[in-house]
């Protein structure tokens, strides 16, 4: 019987990309020459984020930039630039699972090459694209959802995602404002988008990065704050009253950051 | 401003409502004139994707982005507003129309372009939707709105979205010249049929509003030709083949056949348009060649949209499906939308919706269009004559796979993409997913599911290796019923894996 590897990594995306280089040095080793056939037992958990199990050989990874390099540089080699997108965001996931489902989809795609794309009878590539849509999808909420505020000239924005978006959100508003001074904020994962004017966007996280100053800022409001209240409450027909419509649209938990939904809680209380 | 405000006073001889125009702010405005931007439908910001120019503010996405939603489910992805809410026309169906004593206001172009750009830094909306009630003439309030876009465009630099409306009856030269600023132009069809028009909305007629649809159209049919842009209807097949070369060619002969001269154009400012006009008027020169656009520049790229009010006059669903299939044929529209009748102003020569807008009818309308523009349907076979309603139980695709049982059931792994996206329950991404997953292995229920194919309505049309996933009968009213009450077959009949066993207690 294969017992379980399990390869215990940080959770950031070189920290994965460690791992999963680790993982395939592991996989030849183990299975390469013998001929055995791998069966997936080898599992990526991250630190602080997974339950021990008895029968397992827990391996803890550091994470080693070179190694993550690599396996970014072989990943678009091999499978091609649309399924290394795919890993990327498969990864800004929050499924505890989401590097071993990686790993999985890799094993397939270093055999099949970027036909892996196509094989959604699999179980992993299936899962793996899921993951990739659902952040995808929140990221292109967030693109909507996500409110900036005025504040001196620069702009605030801060959300509090599900998956990590702010990865996937940035060159979105690099294009849009060019010529802004921005900065969005993550509140769960204390990281930061930061643009300057005319400059590339960098992600900004944990030191560095004064979270409860950013949050403070956000509570002000600005000139087009109450503006934007008074329409959005103009274009509402009443006539056509659906809150199962829009709760369906616009789940309650989004709107903890956003300008027409905080406004209207003040005013009630 | 006050220069128009004042014009205004003098034109509508109100004034109460004009002596409150003149010194009310401009968030009061806005609460006014979006109240009255309301009723129209279109608020979508898609169609068009455009990447920054790295240098001035805005991009627009392909696929639109909503950036939030009121109470009664509708998104809002636009600064959505009349330029002013002053008008000189009485359609009985209109808040703003003439006759009604309500407060009236009006923004001037500078207002607006800084209201669009502090909205659209703040991450509020995708763009603009300018539309407006008729000031003066139709002329003179197109002018106002070209000025509006024109500046927005060129002064403030804003290269997001926009969406103007044409105001029918006015001007063709500038609503041409506005399709090199907007993304998006629409004119409201307002009613199905002429004579409801006639009826209700007596100062505009089917000719004065299909006259600038049809010009619009032109326009977006050279420039597709022009830079190799694929139909809407392509949207429907799998690939589409680049022609970039090949079509610009053959419109480039065949303007130059017909004695066009080719001209390439990005807007121009009112002055420099009216210019042109009058230069052209005098030499009866109507040059179809400007309605090519540039590289930068393209006209309406986003396409044109219309909209018609359902329930207020007493069409079928069969004829307004076939007006909105002969909207999409004839002038290759990329969105006719419905809005369900409300009676704003209690007439009492029209319906009375006091039991609410016919929603319903809306929704089925919407699905309908959707079958229409992307599923290959046509709209006679979804309505007929004699059945000129839809079906208020189950949707139209439905409606249609039970009255066509001897079509059924289809296998998945072998049937056609066509094919496929007749099944109720597969949409086109879940068909695309279908064709490209069964090139590598066999499907069967879960992984279709997987792909996302909602099984509670396919279930009963389809078979995986020749089986059907439970021991449903092929029969209308069955079938029907189990659609409509949503209930789990296996559940009703006995079979299948869910039914489990219960220990009988001597103690209950």
């Amino acid at each position: 019987m294969d017992n379980k590897i399990i390869l215990v990594c940080d959770g950031t995306i070189d920290g994965i990309f460690t791992a999963i280089f680790d993982g395939f040095v592991i996989r030849n080793k183990r299975y390469g020459q013998k001929g055995e056939r791998y069966r997936d037992n080898i599992h990526i958990c991250i630190e602080n984020d997974y339950n021990e199990e008895l029968f397992a050989e827990y391996i803890p990874i550091d994470t080693d930039y070179e190694k993550s390099f690599k396996t970014a540089v072989s990943i678009r080699k091999k499978l091609g630039e649309e399924a290394y997108m795919l890993v990327v965001r498969a990864l800004c996931h929050y499924e505890t699972d989401r590097a071993t489902i990686v790993f999985g989809f890799l094993v397939r795609g270093f055999k099949a090459g970027s036909r892996v794309l196509e094989m959604l009878g699999d179980k992993y590539v299936i899962c793996a694209m899921e993951l990739s849509r659902k952040a995808l999808n929140e990221a292109h909420l967030f693109k909507g959802f996500l409110r900036f505020k005025d504040i001196d000239g620069t702009l605030y924005g801060v959300i509090s995602p599900k998956c990590d978006v702010i990865p996937l959100i940035g060159d979105h508003f690099d294009e849009r404002y060019p010529n802004e001074n921005w900065i969005i904020y993550d509140k769960k994962r204390k990281k930061a988008a930061i643009h300057k004017k005319h400059q590339q966007w960098i992600i900004v996280a944990n030191n560095g990065l004064n979270g409860e100053y950013l949050e403070e800022i956000y509570e002000k409001s600005d000139d087009y704050t109450h503006m934007w209240k008074t329409f959005y409450e103009a274009l509402y027909i009443k006539e056509r009253k659906n809150e199962k419509c829009q709760n369906n649209l616009i789940p309650k938990w989004y709107r903890k950051n956003m300008t027409e939904f905080q406004i209207k809680n003040e005013q009630q209380s | 401003m006050s220069d128009i405000i004042t014009e205004s006073k003098k034109h509508t001889g109100r004034g109460s409502s004009a002596v409150l125009a003149g010194n009310i702010s401009v968030e009061e405005k806005l609460r006014i004139l979006g109240d009255g931007a309301k009723y129209d439908v279109a608020c979508t910001s898609s169609g068009v994707d455009r990447k920054g120019n790295g240098k001035t503010m805005g991009s627009a996405e392909g696929c639109g982005i909503c950036h939030t939603f009121t109470p009664d489910g509708r998104c809002i992805s636009l600064l959505k507003i009349l330029f002013t809410n002053e008008c000189i026309f009485d359609c009985k169906y209109c808040i703003n129309r003439a006759s009604n004593d309500i407060p009236r206001a009006t923004f001037t172009p500078d207002e607006v372009c800084t209201l669009t750009i502090e909205f659209y830094r703040r991450n509020y909306i995708e763009g603009l939707f300018l539309s407006s009630g008729i000031i003066k003439s139709p002329d003179y309030t197109i002018e106002l709105i070209y000025e509006t876009i024109y500046k927005l465009r060129k002064e403030y630099h804003f290269n997001g979205y926009i969406h103007a409306k044409a105001i029918p009856g006015a001007d063709s030269f500038l609503v041409e010249q506005l399709g090199y600023l907007a993304d998006r132009m629409s004119i409201n069809l307002e009613l199905p049929t002429g004579e409801g028009l006639k009826r209700l909305a007596p100062n505009k007629s089917r000719k004065s509003i299909l006259f600038p649809m049809k010009e619009i159209q032109t326009g977006i049919k050279n420039n597709r030709y022009m830079n190799g842009m694929h139909n809407k209807k392509s949207l429907m097949y799998i690939s589409d083949a680049s022609y970039l070369d090949e079509s610009r060619n053959a419109l480039m002969d065949n303007l130059a056949k017909a004695g066009y001269g080719i001209k390439q154009a990005e807007g121009m400012s009112l002055k420099e348009a009216k210019a042109i006009e009058t230069i052209s008027r005098k030499t009866d020169n109507t040059d179809v060649g400007s309605y090519i656009g540039t590289k930068n520049r393209y006209f309406v790229p986003a396409g044109q949209s219309t909209q018609m009010i359902i329930g207020a006059t007493d069409e079928t669903d069969y004829h307004i499906i076939n007006v909105s299939e002969a909207l999409y044929d004839n002038y290759d529209l990329k969105r006719v939308f419905y809005s369900a009748f409300i009676n704003v102003n209690n007439d009492n020569t029209l319906p009375s919706t006091e039991r609410g807008p016919e929603l319903l009818r809306e929704h089925r309308l919407y699905q309908a269009d959707w079958l229409l523009r992307y599923y290959g349907f046509k709209a006679g076979e979804l309505l007929t004559e004699d059945r000129p309603y839809f079906n208020k139980q189950i949707d139209p695709k439905c409606d249609w796979a039970v009255r066509h049982l001897g079509l059924f059931p289809v296998e998945i792994n072998r049937a056609d993409y066509y094919t496929l996206l007749r099944v109720p329950g597969i949409g086109i991404k879940s068909a695309k997913r279908i064709i490209s997953a069964r090139r590598h292995c066999r499907l069967d229920f879960n992984d279709i599911r997987r792909m996302g194919v909602v099984l509670k309505r396919a279930l009963y049309f389809i078979t995986c290796e020749g089986k059907m996933m439970y021991d449903t009968r092929l029969e209308e009213s069955y079938i029907t019923h189990h659609l409509i009450y949503n209930e789990k077959p296996e559940r009703l009949i006995g079979v299948g894996e869910q039914i489990t066993y219960t220990q009988m207690s001597l103690f209950d």
